[in-house]
């Protein structure tokens, strides 16, 4: 009997060692086979336009993905092109919300980052990423196709260049010439000047092809790169006076014929200004056949810059800002006598046409 | 018409025993045994008389001698060892009294039971032997203070440290500076019993300060008869067994190439360098101790001991030097009426501290750096710049912060008492006992860092020229006094079967503390650099700080026919630390034993040795760990950098101190039930009991409603809480002949601890008070008290792991499924105190060797591995603040965390099991008897402390007491060799 | 017996009798309910904590380190890279009632008013008088009562715009007698309008009072700043108010500092006092803390700006920075690069508006992440050097003193409101001219016309990191819905709309576990 207590003593002690051992603690552990949200979408039509900014265009709902255990999921929204297998994305991120509802302006500068094309159909796609992060693979939902008519607030062109055997640099595209543009409408490039007989088309970027724009069957034809087709020339009938103008909203081109008889023929017109104390013009240039479109590039180093417009001789003629409010605009139209410019230091080709007033500084 | 009586006493072995005292009863003739155990009584008068032998740890024997006049009587007394028998004396609060007598809860560890270790701090030699003690030390520095938890503690933000009263002088719960831990100024070696006070019974006389337990502690006394000399000696050497796993220096160098940027890459360099074999060292103590005991004629023994220990540690620069002594004197006059008690004990420990900011920064110093730079700049130490400055964020040298830091104190301690217990010629069974002690200590240091230190760089700017160093000082002197008076009555009545033991007494402390340090208070010593500018100027030149208790207290204790046994007892404490009208409470027990074994039925019932049943309930009280005065409001004067600039001038801002009017005392109601049991002749005994503790008003800090106080949280009592727990002890002797003896000794606790209440008003939202501060961002904490739950249970994320089991960064269950992972989501998750902690302690003598063991382990107690979650990141590696590279803990290779923003530190996977078991002690010894023909004994004995533990705590040790693992100064292994001479 | 031992006291702390005896008692006393404003306790850098339970003192406990935590970490100014315990969640827009910082901000505030309550109960003209305090000493403390009266109403402007509904106490509660009742927002406006009010005749006037101490110009910008935020907190605009009483500081002598870099510099008491109506002084060897000035010298300096020497601070801190949606706000050169200032980083010539004060360098605005410092732009606005370049006293500690209130938001409240109300904008126009002639360094910069977006905009570069952005973006609509995104909004890369009822903090849950009579704000 004593060695049976004796050896209970000893097993008892052993036995506390093991329990002391056995395991414990349990484990949460991400499922293999996570549930993917359901993403389901609702709206009427996605023709989107600027001045219903504010109203709702899009509802998107999701199930909630399943992780195994109570996860706290981030969910992001995710657009892309058709078919391009969402390589680029424009995303949204919603936390762990389960719904979102677009509204027009929202919805039009999400896409926007997708590079999608103004005032036409985009064929798009949605879907619903999950993730919990901590280096775990995303998981994500069904894909709903979509076609939204997104709209643009402005062109992301300082100005347009004319290039063609009816311009003054001809099909040089390093050459182009550059046109101005209408303050009350920001996708409107307008040109007001001597044209040949002949044919030109717009550029965005001076020695480049693209972006380029031309009229291919009667309809303005836009390309974005090199692998577009070549769009056909506008044609000038005869030479002379015109003016042309390109809408990149409406996608219409208009001409005009315009009179310049009557107008002044100035010797020289300059810039004159702070950086050169007011003293005299520095001189611009005007095309070899068309004395009224002046043309300059210079660098301003002063952190900003007061200028006008003026005849080398004297103040007798001289352009400024149409008022105070527009003395900053890097275009416009001025008026004669006018404030001064303000422009913030750096190389500009400023250019501006004295039959119109017209101005554009595009800086380099 | 006198004659005398001579004989010998012995064991049952045939082996003199010397000190044993002898008496003759009905008188007050006496003496004891001299080294050969024989004794002599002249003068007695002829006829028969009861001769009774009494020695602690052995049954009393009493014979009856017949003296002849002018004769000598000779007898042989033979004792029976009982050590584990009821007639064992033990000591208790105010006198002592035999074991079978004893109703509460009453543990005693006796030299011979000490762990056998060279030891520089006296609790450690009772770790692991009594059930419903913990004493888990603070770590391997010399004289690092343990953490002494008695059945789990009462208290939540009060302390939860026992009392300590030595040879009668309670302690204060306070620290001396310049000392790690106050206790390592007593010599362990003149120690002869501890007596832990566990239950409310035992407990209350101490009244106000005993819901912790109460910790009695005897030093060795005088044995009258010739001078005995012993000397003792022993040597260790102590090496770190375990280092934090870190990446070597190769594999630091892989993994930067690997995750690195060409700019961190390029902070790689070419040496190889451990760091923490840098700043660790195999460390040498040496410990003797030499004691002479004796008598001056009959009745003036006496004890006198010196001690020196000479104790490295294991981390560079650390060292502990103690010399000390004590002197025991325990005459006797007036016939034995008037017995006389003083104790002086006195020790000077010499210390350098070593800089443990060095331990850190071994874990984090890029391996790939040399220890020395090949110039002069920082005294020779290699050392993070950037762009030609020092990089303050980044680690210092380890080495250099060892070396370049001086920092020496001399703390001096005495303690002594003067006992006088008398007993009246008219009524011997009166005894009146007047107890004067102190406690006096002194602690000063001094820290010198030189000016071209690192550590102590760019300390102020003055007139443009930048002062380094640091040449600071500190003082403290604490002066406790101790000042009882109280009688006792003692009455064996035949007639009607009663025993009755009566005390009342009263008692007056003050604690006194006189302190000058060198902190950013407004008082002490000026902050100093190197070369004495002054860093900051203090307002006082010191702070006094005092309270003072007051008591009145009483107990009866009742034996009827020998098996029943009724104790009470009541204690009223006044303390000055409470407002007039709370400033008094009584504290009262009471408790019932029945001794069944006396029983009749029982008497011959040989399978039981002993029964015995007790039961006790009673209440306690606590009052430390709260501030001194604040039932009042002090306004408080800042320092001189915390001064406000109104017009040109700067003043010291008063600010009103927070108080608490209404603070009384914290109050535990203790019931206990115990039986204890003892077969084949107590070969096999044990004690079972169960414990019941409530605590209420806890003097805990609480918040405040915001606009009512000058503290946002302030002690008040609030709350409650309990702990429940069942203790389990059993000694045995399975083997004892002549030759051949093995003891086995096991004990075992179970306690459940759940706080009831921490508000006034139960209130569901209320998640509790977090604390539990760790490294890593600031301010985040892992541990929290809250109702329902255990103390100190970690309040975590629940991480998510991989199908792998990886754990995912940063990836949490979102508990209450609101879809984001915050605080909400933070749960209870285990528990820094155990379930359950045992301890084992075996020994067999065979002829003249001896062996030993000591094991000891716990249960279900949980660690936050802080080291893991501070350095596993590659953020920690590859940190922001640029410029350094880190090194990391390699379990930054099971996990990959980044180490991005703050909740990664709440994973519950940093919580790790640290349920244990450690061979704390494993000890030989070979007796080689007498030598050199002088009666001269010798023992040469050795042992390892410390010698390993099992575990699966995954940091470096699983006894870390705060529940939080960072930078522990590591526990070391120590292999030590001794003798012992006797003569 | 010696029963009479219990009754023991402290020996260098003294009691409330024994400090309000002398003149110089009451002084050290007001210096408190200052220094409350600047310091986290009674002992610097650290210690002596006047909170509890707040994890870190040097984070969470001082007022205006965690004020900004609140003001501007959860808007489009600032972001920070530490895993300091709760401080991710302000840009998460997630955060909960035990959030340290916040904890931290109400307790402070709450203290701040206890601690004016007491001291305007010891200063009542009897209780001086009964001390036997008469003549100038009395009259100084009567300025010192009113002083604490205006530091009152701007803990309780602090708590209704933070907190919206905090607990209320004046010096007519006695101490801990019962539980505080709660103050709706509206309550506590008209209680800090009439307070404010009820002193504007006792203060010091305007710039007369010495240096860092509150005068009428004090009261009077406060009351400025919140008539113009009363829509938001009573739902009653006031913006005629606003107007008049930011023209009263701005006819009371303030002017401008010429340099505007100079304005947060070490020595900013002598160069920039002209501009300060109301400061939180710091200095470097006698106010010291780890919040406030020393923080923002610190936190928002790291690789790969300058050397911290270069700064005048020991070290990096590698915390703060901001986004573009700040550094947009300026012309597009403002941008900073070391070379741009070699000698003392008081002048960069290349910024158009000198106001910009950015690290571009090795940042990365892109802001792929939040906690790591080089995602973001680095912001040197604040720097512990003197205006000749030199350093601070202390490397450690910053000399700098914060201005809360400045005249240049006198300016731009006036604006604002004449824009709001479409009275005097002629007037508004050239106070916001001043402004960006001083910006600018000439008149280049000037405009015109003005809206109320500009003004905000205005408003973010004048006075950027300087605690007042959740007001603004509140008070303009744009804190937590769509109406404005910003970088990490929400704690989304790209900005997300968030839970209205974030516009109001959580009352901290301590609090409402120990008084039962407040309840919590919506949606906590
Ligand atoms: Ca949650
Ligand atoms: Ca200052």
């Amino acid at each position: 009997m004593k060695s049976y207590i004796f050896k209970s003593v000893i097993f008892g002690v052993i036995a506390l060692m093991l329990w002391s051992c056995k395991k414990d603690e349990t484990r949460v552990v991400v499922a293999d086979n996570v549930t993917a949200p359901v993403l389901e979408a609702t709206y009427d039509n996605l023709v989107l336009t600027e001045d219903k900014q504010t109203e709702d265009a899009l509802q998107l709902t999701w199930e909630k993905a399943n992780y195994g255990y109570a996860a706290a999921v981030s969910y992001s929204i995710e657009i892309a092109k058709k078919d391009s297998s969402f390589a680029r994305v424009a995303s949204a991120d919603m936390g762990s919300d389960n719904e979102r509802i677009f509204t027009v302006g929202d919805l039009n500068s999400l896409i926007s980052q997708l590079n999608v094309k103004g005032f036409e159909e985009n064929e798009l796609e949605i879907r619903i990423k999950a993730d919990i992060g901590g280096g775990v693979a995303p998981v994500y939902s069904n894909v709903i196709p979509v076609t939204v008519t997104p709209y643009e607030d402005k062109p992301p062109y300082q100005t347009l260049y004319l290039v063609g055997d009816a311009t003054p640099g001809g099909w040089d595209n390093g050459k182009a010439s550059p046109v101005y543009r209408d303050p009350a409408d920001a996708f409107v490039f307008t040109y007001t000047g001597y044209f040949n007989a002949g044919s030109f088309k717009f550029i965005a970027k001076p020695g480049a092809w693209t972006p380029m724009w031309g009229i291919t069957d009667g309809k303005v034809a836009f390309r974005a790169t090199e692998a577009d087709p070549d769009p056909g020339s506008f044609s000038i009938p005869a030479a002379g006076y015109y003016t042309v103008s390109l809408s990149l909203k409406n996608n219409t081109f208009t001409m005009q014929p315009y009179d310049a008889g009557g107008k002044t023929v100035y010797e020289s017109i300059g810039i004159i200004g702070a950086f050169n104390g007011w003293g005299s013009t520095e001189a611009m240039t005007h095309y070899a056949n068309d004395p009224h479109n002046w043309t300059i590039t210079h660098t301003f180093t002063e952190p900003t810059t007061e200028f006008k417009f003026r005849i080398a001789a004297d103040w007798s003629a001289n352009w400024g800002a149409f008022d105070k409010p527009t003395q900053t605009n890097p275009y416009g139209t001025g008026k004669s006598g006018g404030e001064n410019y303000i422009i913030p230091a750096g190389t500009y080709l400023i250019i501006f046409n004295d039959m119109t007033f017209e101005y554009v500084f595009v800086k380099q | 018409q006198t004659g005398s009586i001579s004989g010998t006493v012995t064991d049952n072995k045939s082996i003199t025993l010397p000190g044993v005292s002898v008496s003759i009863d009905g008188t007050n003739i006496g003496t004891a045994t001299d080294v050969n155990g024989a004794f002599r009584l002249n003068g007695i008068t002829s006829g028969t008389h009861t001769i009774t032998a009494k020695y602690i740890g052995y049954g009393n024997v009493s014979r009856q001698v017949t003296v002849t006049a002018g004769q000598t009587a000779n007898i042989a007394l033979v004792m029976e060892s009982q050590a584990q028998a009821l007639n064992e004396v033990v000591v208790i609060g105010y006198g002592t009294q035999q074991r079978k007598d004893v109703s509460g809860s009453i543990a005693t560890v006796n030299s011979r039971d000490f762990q056998k270790a060279v030891v520089s701090s006296p609790e450690q030699l009772i770790a692991g032997k009594v059930a419903g003690v913990s004493v888990i030390s603070n770590g391997g520095q010399p004289g690092a203070g343990s953490q002494i938890r008695i059945r789990g503690g009462a208290s939540l933000s009060a302390t939860n440290n026992p009392l300590i009263v030595i040879d009668g002088v309670p302690l204060s719960d306070n620290g001396i500076s310049g000392a790690a831990n106050p206790l390592s100024l007593i010599n362990p070696n003149d120690i002869e019993t501890f007596s832990i006070l566990k239950d409310a019974s035992a407990a209350a006389i101490y009244g106000s300060r005993a819901s912790n337990g109460v910790v009695l502690i005897t030093t060795k006394k005088g044995q009258s008869g010739a001078p005995k000399i012993n000397f003792n000696s022993q040597v260790g050497v102590s090496k770190v067994s375990k280092k934090v796993d870190v990446f070597s220096a190769s594999e630091f160098r892989d993994f930067v190439n690997e995750h690195g940027t060409p700019e961190q890459i390029a902070l790689l360099s070419d040496s190889e360098t451990d760091w923490q074999d840098v700043i660790y060292q195999t460390a040498i103590t040496t410990d003797n101790n030499i004691n002479v005991s004796g008598g001056i004629g009959k009745n003036f023994p006496y004890r006198v001991s010196v001690g020196y220990l000479n104790q490295d540690g294991v981390l560079k620069t650390d060292n502990l030097k103690r010399t000390s002594a004590s002197v025991n004197l325990s005459p006797k006059f007036f016939d034995n009426h008037l017995k006389v008690n003083l104790n002086l004990k006195g020790a000077i420990n010499k210390s350098r501290f070593a800089n443990q900011g060095a331990i850190g920064a071994a874990v984090s110093m890029n391996p790939t750096f040399p220890i020395y730079s090949d110039n002069d700049e920082f005294g020779g130490y290699y050392e993070i710049t950037k762009q030609g400055n020092l990089e303050t964020l980044a680690p210092r040298n380890p080495l250099g912060l060892l070396e370049l830091r001086n920092d020496n104190s001399t703390v001096k301690r005495s303690i002594g008492n003067l006992q006088l217990d008398y007993s009246f010629h008219f009524l011997p069974d009166l005894h009146a006992n007047l107890n004067l002690g102190y406690d006096y200590s002194s602690g000063e240091g001094k820290i010198f860092v030189p000016d071209y230190a690192a550590q102590g760089y760019n300390r102020i700017t003055v007139d443009g020229v930048v002062h380094n160093g640091t040449n600071n000082q500190y003082s403290q002197k604490q002066q406790n006094r101790v000042g009882e008076f109280y009688l006792s009555y003692n009455k064996d009545v035949k007639s009607i079967e009663s025993r009755f033991d009566a005390v009342a007494g009263y008692s007056y402390q003050i604690f006194r503390n006189e302190d000058a340090p060198n902190g950013s208070q407004n008082y002490g010593f000026p902050d100093l650099t190197a070369d004495n500018v002054v860093v900051q100027s203090r307002l006082f030149p010191n702070n006094v700080f005092q309270n003072v208790l007051i008591s009145y207290y009483g107990r009866l204790n009742y034996t009827f026919k020998n098996r029943y046994t009724l104790t009470a007892t009541v204690r009223t404490d006044g303390s000055s630390r409470f407002a007039e009208e709370n400033r008094w409470a009584t504290f009262p027990s009471g408790a019932f034993a029945w001794n069944a074994k006396e029983e009749s039925f029982l008497q011959d019932v040989d399978a039981f040795s002993i029964l015995k049943l007790r039961v006790g309930y009673g209440i306690t009280g606590q009052q430390e760990g709260i501030g001194l005065y604040d039932y009042r409001s002090f306004y408080n004067l800042s320092n001189n950098a915390a001064q406000y600039q109104m017009g040109d001038a700067y003043y010291n801002m008063y600010r009103p101190g927070g108080y608490y009017q209404n603070r009384k005392w914290e109050q535990t109601a203790t019931t206990n039930v115990a039986v204890d049991w003892g077969f084949f002749n107590d070969r096999l005994t044990g004690t079972i009991e169960y414990y019941y503790k409530k605590t209420k008003d806890l003097l805990n800090e609480v918040a405040q409603p915001a606009g009512t106080n000058f503290r946002n949280q302030i002690v008040a009592n609030i709350g409650s809480m309990e702990n429940k727990g069942v203790e389990l002890t059993v000694n045995s002797q399975p083997v004892k002949n002549k030759d051949f003896t093995w003891d086995l000794g096991v004990n075992f606790t179970y306690n459940t601890n759940k706080i009831t209440q921490l508000t006034i008003a139960p209130d569901p939202n209320y998640v509790g008070a977090r604390f539990g501060n760790i490294s890593g961002g600031t301010g985040n904490s892992v541990l929290i008290n809250s109702v329902n739950n255990p103390r100190g249970a970690f309040y975590v994320y629940q991480q998510v792991y991989n199908s792998e089991g990886k754990p995912l960064d940063g990836v949490f269950v979102d508990r209450n499924g609101d879809g984001i992972v915050n605080d909400n989501d933070l749960y209870r998750y285990k528990s820094i105190d155990p379930k359950a902690f045992f301890g084992l302690s075996t020994s067999v003598a065979y002829k003249k060797w001896t062996a030993g063991l000591v094991l000891r382990g716990s249960i279900g107690n949980y660690l936050y591995n802080n080291v893991f979650s501070n350095t596993a990141t590659l953020r920690n590696i590859f940190n922001p603040v640029g410029g350094y590279l880190n090194n990391a803990s390699t379990n930054l290779l099971e996990t990959g965390f980044s180490g991005a923003g703050d909740t990664y530190f709440s994973s519950d996977y940093y919580v790790q099991n640290a349920s244990f078991l450690r061979i704390d002690n494993i000890n030989v010894g070979y007796n080689f008897g007498k030598i050199f023909n002088s009666g001269a004994n010798l023992r040469l004995y050795g042992n390892v402390q410390n010698a390993y533990v099992f575990t699966k705590y995954k940091g470096l040790d699983p006894e870390v007491n705060s529940g939080i693992d960072n930078n522990f100064y590591p526990r070391p292994r120590t292999f030590v060799l001794g003798l012992n001479l006797d003569f | 017996s010696c029963t009479k031992d219990l009754n023991q006291s402290p020996q260098n702390d003294i009691t409330a009798d024994q400090v309000y005896s002398t003149p110089l008692g009451y002084t050290q006393a007001m210096a408190k309910i200052y220094g409350s404003l600047a310091l986290s306790g009674n002992e610097g850098p650290a210690g002596n904590n006047d909170l509890q339970g707040v994890p870190d003192e040097g984070n969470y406990a001082g007022f205006l380190r965690t004020f900004w935590y609140l003001q501007e970490l959860p808007t489009d100014e600032a972001l920070i890279a530490w895993g300091d315990a709760g401080l991710q969640d302000f840009k998460n827009m997630n955060w909960s009632s035990s959030n340290p910082a916040i904890v931290g901000q109400y307790y402070r505030l709450m203290y701040e008013v206890t601690l004016a309550n007491d001291f305007i109960r010891q200063s009542a003209d009897d209780k001086v008088s009964s001390r036997g305090i008469s003549g100038a000493d009395a009259e100084k403390i009567r300025q010192f009562r009113s002083e604490a009266r205006f530091l009152r109403a701007f803990a309780y402007w602090a708590l209704m715009d933070l907190f919206g509904n905090p607990p209320f106490v004046t010096e007519n509660d006695v101490l801990g007698a019962s539980l505080p009742r709660q103050i709706s927002r509206a309550e506590l406006f008209t209680y800090v309008e009439s307070e404010l009010k009820a002193i504007e005749g006792e203060l010091v006037d305007a710039r007369a009072n010495e240096y860092g101490r509150a005068d009428k110009g004090a009261a009077w910008a406060l009351l400025a700043r919140l008539y113009l935020n009363a829509k938001v907190y009573t739902g009653t605009e006031r913006y005629a108010d606003a107007m008049v009483y930011a023209s009263k500081v701005i006819d009371a002598g303030y002017t401008l500092h010429d340099n505007y870099r100079e304005l947060l510099l070490a020595d900013n008491n002598q160069q920039a006092r002209n501009e300060f109506i109301f400061t939180i002084n710091y200095d470097g060897l006698n106010t010291k803390g780890f919040g406030g000035m020393t923080f923002f010298t610190h936190a928002s300096y790291g690789d790969p700006m300058p050397p911290a020497n270069d700064l005048g601070v020991d070290s990096k801190w590698s915390g703060i920075r901001t986004a573009p949606e700040l550094t947009n706000l300026f012309p597009d050169d403002g941008r900073t690069n070391y070379d741009d200032f070699p000698e003392n980083f008081t002048d960069n010539t290349s910024a158009v508006d000198k106001r910009a004060q950015f690290w571009f360098q090795g940042m990365n605005p892109a802001i792929p992440a939040l906690t790591t410092f080089t995602d973001g732009i680095g912001v040197l606005k604040y720097r512990n050097l003197n205006s000749d370049g030199s350093k601070g006293k202390d490397l450690g500690h910053s000399d700098a003193d914060f201005p809360v209130f400045r005249l240049a938001e006198m300016y731009l409240i006036y604006a604002e409101a004449a824009v709001r109300t479409n009275t005097n904008i002629g007037t508004a126009v050239g106070y916001i001219n001043l402004l960006r002639q001083r910006a600018y360094g000439n008149a280049s910069g000037n405009v015109t016309s003005i809206d109320a977006n500009f003004i905000l905009q205005e408003r973010a570069r004048e006075l950027y990191w300087e605690g007042v952005r959740r007001t603004d973006l509140i008070r303009y609509e744009r804190f937590t819905s769509s109406n404005y995104l910003w970088a990490w909004k929400g704690g989304v890369k790209s900005g997300r709309e968030t839970q209205s009822f974030r516009t109001l903090y959580p009352l901290p849950s301590a609090d409402l576990t120990v008084n039962p009579n407040l309840k919590q704000n919506p949606g906590y």
